[in-house]
């Protein structure tokens, strides 16, 4: 056995020197360089993991900004198409209100001036009718001297009312 | 004349204490990764991408990682391994490069070699002794061992091997877990004997290819064991990371006393639930 080992080149000093070194590495290894390497490489993980996250974050409230500017303006745009289109109603409202007063109006207006004329034509009128019966009178009487006044005034009240009738 | 010889040779003699050449690279191969060490210690911050060394052992930590998860599984045992396996791995990696470094087998001290006068070299790879190898796959290998202990329990890790011969699978159980045993205690050599084979074997044949044609003939036998090194460095963690998968398992038969770390029942297997059969005695 002893001289098998031998042989293959194992001695206890060597074995010792390889198993102090390589425990010594490992322990070196395992604490100044996988340990903080695997630390930092964690942190970058989710540090990267966060930036994306955060990218993410910020590009879905971007969108949903640019959603709530766009409803925004077509809320605007709505709401100034039904200002102007209420203004317009009222406009064309009053409109048709001043229309008929101003119709109103003017019909009042000439009707009077039609009651004033046929008033003003009705004086005209009458005080022309006792005009020309005076003038008739005093003609007829001129003419006809024997008739008395009253016999004479009934006569040509007779005869206007016909013409008149006529 | 050309020596080759299985074993390191001494070199010199310290108080008695024989320094084998094979010392002298592992002490030099020691200053060289606390000098790595130190410069990405100094490198790393998890707010700047690292450069040079520091970058290159970053490289080297996330892609060593993921390929640990890609074996078991499992990010919390992933990390758990890591450190053991990612050193054997840095290690046995650098000392097989140590192989093809110029000046090996050329460089040394005259001594006598089987009553001949021979040219000692100072280099010779580690994972060309013996005594590196075993030291390596017997750190592995206890690193299984603890390893199991820690997560499994001490009682449950070691019931795996030593079954009693009443309890279920009967006699046919307490063989298995003797096999077990003893086949713990052969992973050793197997593991000590494949990487001092494989790198072995290169040295001496670069030695024999060089000794009858120096010029250009080597270049591809160069290729090779850079190649041969980097594939037993992997060979030897690969199998590390298995062998603690395995230890940090407990079998079928446990998980009924303990809490189930599985449902099998409801395990996918070639895309169909329940694909996985539960084995004799499993199911209740």
């Amino acid at each position: 056995m002893n001289e098998m080992l031998t042989k293959l080149g194992i001695n206890w000093q060597s074995f010792i020197a390889q198993l102090v070194n390589f425990v010594v590495l490992f322990l070196i290894l395992r604490y100044f360089a996988w340990k903080p390497i695997t630390a930092a490489l964690e942190q970058r993980r989710q540090k990267i993991a966060k930036g994306i996250d955060n990218a993410k974050r910020a590009d879905e409230q971007l969108e949903s900004i640019e959603i709530e500017r766009k409803e925004a303006i077509t809320e605007a745009r709505k709401e100034a198409n039904k200002i102007i289109e209420d203004a317009k109603q009222k406009a064309s409202v009053l409109k048709e209100e001043k229309m008929r007063m101003a119709k109103v109006e003017i019909e009042k207006q000439v009707d009077e001036a039609k009651e004033m004329i046929i008033g003003e034509r009705d004086a005209t009128y009458s005080a022309l009718k006792n005009d020309l019966a005076n003038l008739i009178t005093k003609a007829t009487g001129k003419i006809v001297k024997d008739l008395d006044d009253a016999a004479h005034k009934k006569l040509i009240d007779e005869a206007v009312k016909d013409l008149e009738t006529a | 004349m050309l020596v080759i010889s299985i074993g390191p040779e001494v070199i010199a003699t310290i108080a008695g204490f024989p320094i084998t050449n094979t010392m002298l690279v592992a002490g030099v191969l020691f200053f060289v990764i606390l000098a790595i060490v130190g410069v990405t210690l100094r490198r790393i911050d998890p707010d700047e991408p690292a450069k040079g060394i520091a970058g290159l052992m970053e490289v080297f930590v996330e892609f060593f990682l993921d390929f640990v998860e890609s074996i078991t599984n499992d990010r919390d045992k992933a990390l758990r391994f890591f450190p053991i396996v990612a050193s054997i791995f840095f290690i046995v990696l650098l000392s097989n490069l140590v192989e093809l470094m110029p000046g090996m087998g050329s460089i040394g001290v005259w001594g006598i070699h089987h009553g001949e006068t021979v040219l000692i070299p100072f280099i010779r790879s580690m994972s060309a002794d013996l005594n590196f190898t075993f030291v390596v796959a017997l750190f592995a290998m206890t690193s299984v061992q603890i390893m199991g202990m820690r997560v499994l329990g001490f009682k449950g890790y070691w019931s795996k091997f030593f079954v009693a011969p009443w309890h279920k699978p009967y006699v046919i159980g307490s063989f298995v877990g003797a096999l077990e045993l003893v086949s713990e205690f052969s992973k050793v050599l197997s593991f000590s004997f494949r990487l001092f084979g494989n790198i072995f074997a290169g040295e001496v044949l670069l030695a024999v290819i060089g000794f009858l044609s120096p010029f250009l003939a080597p270049l591809p036998f160069l290729f090779l064991e850079l190649f041969v090194g980097f594939v037993q460095a992997l060979v030897f963690a690969t199998l590390t990371i298995v062998f603690l998968n395995m230890a940090t398992t407990s079998h079928a038969e446990h998980e009924e006393e303990h809490e189930p770390r599985a449902d099998y029942t409801k395990a996918t297997f070639g895309g169909k639930a329940g694909g996985v059969v539960p084995l004799n005695g499993n199911n209740k």
